[in-house]
């Protein structure tokens, strides 16, 4: 079996040993969130995880003509789903998110992001042409980022869109811009930014997490007038509470984050830095990079032009979830909504996660297969 | 199946350099958050450790102290006490525990069975449903009297017993058979198992059932006993605070309640407060003050009103910190005074120039009759020392406890309790007769020797004008006319000045015009020409002889009259009147009030002085009317009135009432001593009579009670003195 022969190489050890270790690190915070408060989501969290691997499992030993093969009907099928959430879903925090399904709740824009990564793969791999590839010619694939971009946009869903946004712009560079490309649309980007600020197409409470980030800083927080402390606010304080090596559970259970909202989703990784304190998170992170640095070598060592940019896909989803989520929590970026990948509570999200993992697994066990 | 073009063209190396480029990127990510999380944990982490620590701040608003009100020699006028209420919230009974409920509440209060009965009703309709607590009791005893107000004090465990039919407390039966507080005699009650006091009304007995309804009685113990009434209590708060785990349905409330100890002795100048109602709470534009909220308390009338802005002082914030275990620090302390609560302004305390001594005598001295009002001022500063009216009513009634019954009684009373009636136009009859006879000194009409003869009528434009003495003064000169207060000799006067001068003249003494008083106050009416031809039908000159008199149209405020009198009594110089001796913040004076100054009458001096020997006439001479405010040892001078002021009662009044509208007000206006005036009094009788037999005597007696201090040294402070049980309205 020379698939359980390529598992057994360290890097995918290493990756699939990242993997678990966050699946178990996230076990372990959302049992703790779960301490403060008489929710159970650390059980809900381990079901979906399951759910997850079993999914990400399947994808990792499906043949990747049948992904392909499915990688249009499943974006046309999520563009469809995007628009019935517009449609008929029941605005949760005044947002139109989630479509009912029975007993579950279903968050199609975390399977858009999946999809935008197959799709925009098997685009670049049919194209005859190598990169750099110039404005022109990438029309098909702006169109296939720019839809679901739209559709997540109005929801409104500002993170998972910009999220779709940074994964399709990380794979396009990853194809490889010319440089005129590069130059003229982030000139265009530039432009766009105080447009897209001043015409309404950013919403006021969007405008006012910018500007509650901006008043962020030291002195900001000592003299407003607060009543209580904002919510970015109290996860910076909860976070800097961890110090060195952190508070411990019992310490941390009776401290700002039983107060904070959204502990057990956007913020989890506040929970984590103020029981685990420095020393802990930073580990946390390495073992992201170690995650991500699997991916990038799995698409490294990929033999198809296919198969490499699944795995940077893959690992841009993750990076960027990582990156915004830590950065908001810790007061780096304004809150934008988006979960930090397995960490925080959601089933869509860990579904997603795990697939993609599962695709990266794919590719790397398929390694000597075609070689 | 449609075979895919896989392995398209594929630059491994183009993608190799992409896959290093990637990864130090995603290193570039990770270094610049641990970057960030070493800053955010480590350099500021024990700031942020301290913020954390907080676990909530809250501004919340601090309700500033209502300021008091104090009298003269800093008695409590108006002070400001907890009152508790105990409420029931439907929301959280269920219908099977009302019953368990009220068992545990009679258990803990004396509850009758009227009262439980209606609570339990009132339960049952609103169990489990959202509505405003059921306020079971109101002024639940624990830290004063709800008798008297009195601060209760602790004493050693007395027993009573209570009777839940009928709601009676029984003390155990003393060894004489008279009453501990009052000494009166007790006497059998019910069916003579126990005795009562026909004075307090209080009951003792040592039986095991009420002697009146044959229940049988719930003993328990008293450890509250008022110093002031005698009656012992329980502390009901903390009962019910001990026993909270028992009543999760319940709670008590405590809130701020003006408390008035003197009770019915001043409260037209103290006013009341109540709670904001709707009205008040109108948002600005529709008139509306912005200043209050929900549970605000705001001054309805007398000071409490006039004065409500100064009183109330200023609401301000209070930061409220919750934090845990972590030691105080001092960037915590200073990020809390970044915050920048607004402080609290206390209200002022104001110091009335009330003389409560005089109060109470003036009280006393109008025991007898039904309304009326007594004013007296110090003729030097026009400082209101004794106002007032009657009948009163108790502003603790008014503050928060005042039942339908009650306000139904007092709105339904001929005598209007709640009109200051000091403050209240009154025809003022032959008190005015000095303005008579000051305009015709000073327009020459008369002379001081000028004799006019009193048959005890004056025929006038086809009309008889009667004088109050029917077989006529006979021949008087102006003091004697002055003495005797002879209507057909200012008739003549009130002739030959017209109503004009009468009613210009008038103006310059002070009627018709604004004391200054810091209370709301009518301004009397000098009916002029002008004003009957300007729609109050005709001007006949007949009406200039009743105004010469005080009758007619002609109107003034006993206070008025206080300070016209006072001018006169100071050679022609109108004080301001005011009731504030200075505001108080936190036992200090403040910036003394900004008063009205003191205004000339401009009349000659030997005008004043021909008045003077006239009004001391009246009182000293034995010709005056009014002998009967004279005083040992003491000039005094003075003018009686008594108005004609017949009115027509309402057809549903009963006879006596019928009749006492009928009778003519009685007015006496006194001022002592003549040689050097220091004090003015006013007495007025609404249908009281004869000015110099009813109005006279109450004066005498203020006055005696004001000289009789005086002349002991060193017994100016009322304070000294026991307040007087009798506060209440009898």
């Amino acid at each position: 079996m020379s698939a359980l022969r390529e598992l057994r190489r360290p890097s995918n050890l290493v990756g699939l040993g990242a993997l678990a270790s966050i699946g178990a690190a996230a076990m372990l915070n959302l049992w703790f969130i779960d301490s403060l408060g008489e929710t159970s989501f650390h059980r809900i969290q381990a079901v979906w995880l399951l759910v997850g691997l079993v999914s990400g499992g399947l994808l990792s030993v499906t043949s990747v003509d049948l992904v392909r093969r499915l990688a249009a009907p499943a974006y046309i099928a999520l563009i469809l789903l995007l628009s019935a959430v517009l449609l008929f879903a029941v605005p949760i925090n005044h947002s139109k998110r989630w479509l009912d399904f029975g007993p579950m709740r279903m968050q199609p824009s975390e399977f858009m992001k999946l999809s935008v990564i197959l799709a925009l793969a098997d685009v670049f791999d049919r194209a005859r042409a190598t990169a750099p590839w110039t404005i022109r010619r990438l029309g098909w694939p702006l169109l296939l980022i720019l839809i679901p971009f739209g559709l997540i946009n109005v929801e409104p869903d500002l993170g998972t869109s910009l999220c779709v946004l940074l994964i399709g712009g990380s794979m396009i560079l990853y194809e490889g811009v010319s440089r005129r490309t590069i130059i003229g649309s982030a000139l265009v980007m530039l432009l766009l930014v105080p447009l897209a600020w001043t015409s309404g197409l950013v919403r006021d409470y969007q405008k006012g997490r910018v500007v509650e980030w901006a008043s962020l800083d030291e002195e900001a927080v000592q003299s407003r007038r607060i009543a209580p402390a904002s919510q970015p606010e109290q996860a910076l304080w909860a976070v800097g509470s961890g110090r060195w090596l952190g508070r411990g559970m019992e310490d941390a259970r009776t401290s700002v984050l039983r107060h904070l909202p959204f502990v057990y989703t956007d913020f989890a990784l506040a929970a984590w830095a103020s029981v685990y304190g420095f020393v802990g998170t930073l580990g946390l992170f390495g073992v992201y990079f170690a995650l991500l640095w699997w991916a990038l070598h799995v698409a490294d060592r990929a033999h198809q032009r296919f198969d490499a940019l699944v795995c940077a896909g893959a690992a841009s989803l993750i990076f960027w979830q990582f990156v915004v989520n830590a950065g908001m929590v810790m007061g780096l970026l304004p809150v934008v909504g988006l979960t930090l990948p397995l960490m925080s509570y959601g089933g869509s999200s860990v579904l997603t996660v795990m697939m993609s993992c599962g695709l990266v697994l794919n590719v790397a066990l398929r390694r000597r297969a075609h070689g | 199946m449609i075979p895919l073009p896989i392995g398209q063209l594929f630059d491994a190396k183009a993608f190799e350099v992409r896959n290093r480029v990637a990864v130090a990127m995603v290193g570039c990510g990770i270094l610049v958050l641990g970057a960030r999380l070493l800053l955010v944990q480590v350099v500021r982490g024990e700031q942020y450790e301290q913020f954390a620590a907080i676990e909530r701040v809250a501004k919340v608003r601090a309700s500033a102290p209502r300021g008091l009100l104090l009298g003269h020699e800093g008695e409590v006028l108006a002070r400001n006490i907890e009152s508790h209420r105990l409420e029931l919230l439907p929301h959280r009974i269920q219908p099977q525990r009302v019953e368990p409920l009220l068992q545990t509440l009679r258990g803990l209060l004396d509850l009758t069975d009227a009262e439980v009965t209606a609570a339990g009703a009132e339960l049952r309709r609103l169990a489990g449903k959202r509505s405003k607590p059921v306020i079971m009791r109101r002024d639940l005893v624990s830290t004063h009297c709800p008798f008297d107000s009195q601060r209760l004090e602790l004493v050693a465990a007395t027993d009573y017993a209570f009777c839940q039919t009928c709601g009676r407390s029984f003390e155990p039966p003393p060894k004489v058979a008279t009453c501990p507080v009052d000494r009166k005699k007790l006497v059998p009650s019910g069916n003579g198992d126990g005795v009562h006091c026909p004075a307090c009304s209080r009951e003792f007995s040592g039986a095991k059932a009420c002697p009146y309804d044959e229940t049988h009685l719930h003993h328990g113990p008293h450890i509250l006993r008022c110093p002031m009434c005698g009656r012992t209590f329980d502390d009901e708060v903390a009962r019910l605070r001990s026993h909270a785990h028992l009543l999760p349905e319940a709670r008590v409330r405590t809130e701020i309640q003006r408390e008035y100890p003197l009770r019915y002795l001043a409260s037209h100048v103290l006013g009341y407060t109540s709670r904001v109602n709707d009205r008040d709470l109108r948002p600005l534009e529709e008139g509306g003050d912005a200043r209050f909220q929900l549970d605000d308390r705001i001054g309805r009338t007398g000071l409490e009103s006039a004065l409500d802005t100064l009183l109330r002082g200023v609401d301000g914030e209070e930061v409220l910190v919750r934090r845990r275990g972590l030691e105080e620090r001092s960037d915590v302390q200073e990020m809390l005074a970044e915050l920048k609560p607004m402080p609290v302004i206390p209200g002022l305390s104001a110091r009335l120039t009330l003389d409560l001594a005089l109060q109470r005598e003036a009280k006393t001295a109008m025991a007898h009759v039904h309304s009326g009002a007594v004013v007296a001022l110090d003729v030097r500063t026009g400082a209101v020392r004794l106002l007032y009216s009657k009948p009163s009513f108790d502003p603790n009634s008014w503050a928060g406890r005042l039942t339908a019954e009650r306000k139904a009684r007092v709105d339904s009373s001929p005598f209007s309790p709640m009109l200051n009636k000091a403050l209240h136009p009154f025809p003022p009859a032959s008190v005015f007769k000095v303005v008579a006879a000051a305009a015709g000194l000073e327009q020459g009409v008369v002379r001081p020797s000028t004799i006019h003869h009193c048959p005890g009528y004056y025929e006038f434009g086809g009309r008889r004008f009667r004088c109050h003495k029917h077989s006529g003064h006979g021949d008087v000169d102006l003091r004697a006319a002055i003495a005797q207060s002879c209507d057909v000799y200012f008739y003549k006067v009130g002739e030959a000045l017209g109503i004009d001068a009468l009613a210009a003249l008038g103006a310059e003494m002070g009627f018709g015009e604004a004391t200054g008083i810091e209370l709301r106050e009518a301004t009397g009416l000098l009916p002029t020409r002008a004003w009957y031809e300007g729609g109050r039908g005709r001007y006949f000159p007949g009406l200039s002889l009743s105004s010469a008199v005080g009758q007619g149209d002609v109107t003034a405020t006993p206070l008025q009259v206080a300070r016209v009198y006072a001018g006169l009594a100071r050679d022609g110089v109108l004080p301001d009147v005011t009731l504030i001796e200075r505001f108080e913040a936190a036992g200090a004076a403040v910036t003394p009030l900004l008063r009205g100054a003191d205004r000339p009458m401009r009349l000659q001096a030997e005008t004043l002085r021909q008045l003077k020997r006239g009004l001391l006439a009246v009182v000293q001479d034995d010709i005056g009317s009014g002998s009967r405010a004279r005083l040992p040892g003491v000039t005094v001078c003075g003018k009686t009135g008594t108005a004609e002021a017949a009115q027509r009662a309402p057809s549903d009044a009963p006879p006596d009432i019928v009749r006492w509208m009928l009778d003519d007000h009685a007015w006496f206006v006194g001022f002592a001593p003549a040689e050097a005036p220091e004090i003015v009094v006013v007495a007025l009788v609404e249908h009281g009579g004869s000015g110099g037999h009813v109005a006279a005597p109450i004066v005498q007696r203020v006055l005696e009670r004001y000289f009789s201090r005086r002349g002991q040294p060193g017994a100016t402070a009322p304070s000294a003195e026991p307040a007087p049980a009798a506060v209440d309205e009898p």
